[in-house]
């Protein structure tokens, strides 16, 4: 998903198989995907059968099916997979995880499945934290790039150079050379012309995990949001660093209970599978943190976010924060989202200029 | 005086759980002194209702139970909307269902106090009493009394299920439990039929029904889907009526016991999560695999953009796909299936399954190879259908 495919293929060469990697979601995919899948299927499901197919189509003869979809359905996904890809004529194996979470853990032990060189435990390990540093390089590099992109002085500036960092780590190999690259990938980041006084309207991105993580499944609404001035803010990220993931909060959560599920709880008082819970929660908190809206991307179909978007009306109410939905299928078309995203933005900025219009009236009432 | 009396009102939506649960929980209510009122059955006007309530991706059911819950609100104290997580103590239900009085509190205005309890026994068995505690502390303070209400309950409720597992169609059940009040107005060619043959097969097991009797033309087919759906007569287009309109006795998945079922639970490398998804493709397999010569044919009613479904379809196509013993046909609906179209493509799968019925019969020997059909029919073509029909009538 997004970026984090070049952190696996370096993994996967270095223990000893030989990776085809599906290239990047295209049109192809899609193609594919809705070709075999059912018509309802959400689009996850879709991207992810038409990847298949397209290394199948490679001549792979084994599927390592993970990839980080929602756990909602994702127990199901393979299964149904394996018989549709069967009837439809192919022959390959497929190993088949439990539905993946994000984080650490769950990355070693995927890893740990497809270790066919059979290297031993300590080098193993050794290239599960490349991959994983790897990993987290490419998210901090993602969210610099959310931060600098509304501020660029240029046009499209951000994206150009944002894609070259990709290849800058892609390319380090070992822990010291990926700090490197990183560094260096930073400061390139950095060296984009921007105005760091600007203040640009905050938006926060919530929504099902894999349309939310795979910018050719959310027809690159980061990007398109950060040129028309937005900053987004994403409220997941692969490495599973959201913004409670440090140890303070950690912590915290401890002693208290997760924050989300605590935000959530007056809305969506069940955990529904998905993310549909987390939406809702990090709608609150980003309400609650002054942003000046938020957008909720769903896949069609998608139940748990069927469910939160009935109960966000509720949260945009009572936290008086502009909420937008977004149902993403195959046929959503990049333009029809760019006119949406307009509209919500201007909304936006109408609403800040008249509270800023409020304040200076009180001020002024003030002082006189 | 009056006020207490009015104090007692409990509203129950027709829709979803309704075809599974209704009985024990009216008994339940009555059982403390509750008075227990159902709103209608479906009308156009109830899903109309529940359409404006909801967001537009939501799927046909939970709409209908909005609207359902419309027409109660303002004329109950209560509403009972309980958080259904599980109820057999292994699956779950639909995410639908976990977030539905979530869904319904901040959608719907003017609603009476609701009563969401949740409703999750994968604790074991006895979280029942639980359940059934939290809900009777709205009425009494007595334990003793909501604990004999709650033996009450359970009887009714096995009472009930005893009845579908003989073969009767949940309404039919409610109909003889309740007579003209349970089903106002049409008690129906629906109730009635399915009466006559919860005694006909009384003496026999579900699946046995319509088992080579001589002359008989009479077909049995299994119909796969939700009970909120093949017995709602609006979202289901009459489906049941027009089955035995045609001569088919259906057979639904709430008629089979749960142990056989559960006979299919090995073919599964993981078994769906989801209740009556679940039961829906056991049942598929179960007929697939012991329905030769007694069921004739499978249908699937599915929603149209239901989440679980395009699982639920997808393996039963490809298990009758593989199988080859069993025509099949799916039927979808959503909230402007017209009645017309369904009616046509019922009755050509009926006629298609009548013939190659017959010409076994005629050859004596074994079926030949089926050919799987598998018409889906989205709501735009049914719409479809539906005029061309009209015009052609
Ligand atoms: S959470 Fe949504 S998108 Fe993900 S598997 Fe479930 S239904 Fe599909
Ligand atoms: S199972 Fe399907 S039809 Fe039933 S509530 Fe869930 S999505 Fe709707």
């Amino acid at each position: 998903m997004g970026a984090s495919h070049l952190a696996f293929k370096s993994l996967m060469r270095e223990l000893g198989n030989e990776p085809i990697v599906p290239p990047k979601p295209s049109l192809k995919t899609l193609n594919f995907g809705t070709r075999f899948a059912p018509e309802f299927a959400c689009l996850p499901y879709k991207i992810l059968l038409g990847t298949y197919v397209e290394v199948l189509e490679m001549g792979a003869d084994t599927i390592a099916a993970s990839g980080g979809v929602g756990p909602c359905r994702a127990g199901h996904y393979a299964q149904l997979h394996r018989q549709i890809l069967t009837d439809a004529g192919y022959k390959f194996e497929m190993i088949v995880y439990e539905p993946p979470s994000i984080g650490y853990r769950d990355f070693v032990h995927k890893i740990q499945m497809l270790n066919s060189a059979r290297l031993p435990l300590l080098k193993l390990l050794g290239a599960i934290n490349r991959g994983w540093a790897k990993i987290k390089a490419f998210d901090r590099l993602e969210e610099l790039s959310h931060w600098i992109r509304p501020r660029e002085t240029g046009n499209g500036e951000t994206s150009k150079a944002y894609r070259q960092t990709l290849e800058i780590i892609d390319r380090a190999e070992s822990l010291e050379e990926i700090k490197q690259a990183e560094k260096e990938a930073v400061a390139l980041l950095k060296s984009v012309p921007h105005d760091p006084d600007f203040k640009p309207l905050k938006v926060g991105i919530v929504g099902e995990i894999y349309v939310l993580l795979e910018p050719s499944a959310n027809l690159e609404i980061e990007e398109t949001l950060g040129e028309m001035g937005v900053e987004v803010h994403r409220s997941m990220f692969l490495s599973g660093w959201t913004r409670d993931n440090t140890l303070f909060d950690t912590l915290r959560i401890m002693a208290k209970g997760d924050p989300l599920k605590r935000a959530a709880q007056p809305y969506l008082a069940e955990m529904i599978g998905g993310h549909g819970q987390d939406s809702v929660g990090h709608t609150v908190l980003y309400a609650k943190e002054g942003y000046d809206g938020v957008i909720q991307l769903a896949p069609f179909t998608c139940i748990p976010e069927i469910v939160a978007k009935s109960v966000l009306p509720a949260v945009s109410r009572d936290l008086n924060i502009p909420v937008l939905s977004l149902s993403l299928d195959e046929q959503t078309g990049k333009e029809g989202v760019r006119t949406r995203l307009e509209a919500f933005v201007d909304l936006l900025a109408r609403r800040r200029e008249i509270k800023a219009n409020t304040r200076l009236a009180h001020e002024l009432g003030g002082g006189a | 005086m009056s006020s207490q009396v009015r104090e007692g009102k409990v509203g129950i939506p027709r829709a979803l759980f309704f075809y599974t649960f209704y009985p024990a929980f009216r008994t339940f209510f009555e059982e403390l002194g509750a008075t227990v009122v159902v709103s209608g059955t479906t009308t156009k006007a109830t899903l109309d209702a529940g359409v404006q309530e909801t967001v537009t991706d939501a799927c046909a059911p939970i709409k209908l139970y909005h609207g359902h819950v419309a027409e109660l609100r303002g004329r109950v104290d209560y509403l009972f909307v309980p958080r259904l997580v599980s109820t057999n103590g292994k699956l779950i239900y639909c995410p639908k269902f976990l977030g539905l009085p979530d869904m319904i509190r901040h959608s719907m205005a003017g609603l009476p106090k609701l009563i969401d309890v949740r409703i999750d026994v994968r604790k074991g068995k006895h979280e029942w009493w639980r359940v059934y505690r939290e809900i009777g502390r709205n009425f009494t303070k007595s334990t003793w009394k909501i604990y004999r209400a709650y033996r009450k309950a359970l009887e009714t409720y096995r009472q009930f299920d005893g009845m579908l597992k003989s073969g009767a169609t949940a309404p039919a059940a409610m109909y003889t439990l309740y007579g003209e009040e349970i089903l106002p107005a049409q008690p129906g060619l629906q109730a009635a039929a399915a009466l006559e043959q919860a005694s006909a097969s009384a003496s026999e097991p579900a699946v046995a029904s319509g088992t080579g009797r001589g002359a008989d033309r009479r077909l049995t087919i299994g119909v796969m889907g939700y009970p909120y759906a093949f017995y709602d007569p609006y979202l289901s287009a009459n489906l049941l009526d027009k089955l035995e309109a045609l001569g088919v006795t259906a057979v639904t998945p709430d008629m089979i016991p749960d142990e056989v079922l559960e006979r299919q639970a090995d073919k599964f490398p993981k078994e769906l999560f989801w209740t009556y998804s679940d039961r829906a493709v056991k049942a598929a397999y179960h007929f697939l695999e012991n329905g030769r010569g007694r069921i004739d044919g499978l249908i699937h009613l599915t929603a149209f953009a239901c989440g679980p479904d395009f699982i639920v379809n997808k393996l039963i196509e490809l298990e009758c796909k593989k199988q080859k013993v069993l025509p099949f046909m799916s039927l979808m609906y959503d909230e402007q299936t017209g009645e017309a179209g369904v009616l046509t493509r019922l009755e050509a799968f009926v006629d298609m399954v009548r013939r190659r019925k017959e010409a076994a019969v005629r050859a004596g020997a074994p079926l030949a190879e089926t050919p799987v059909v598998q018409s889906q029919t989205t709501a735009r073509t049914t719409a479809q259908a539906a005029s061309s029909a009209k015009k052609a009538g």
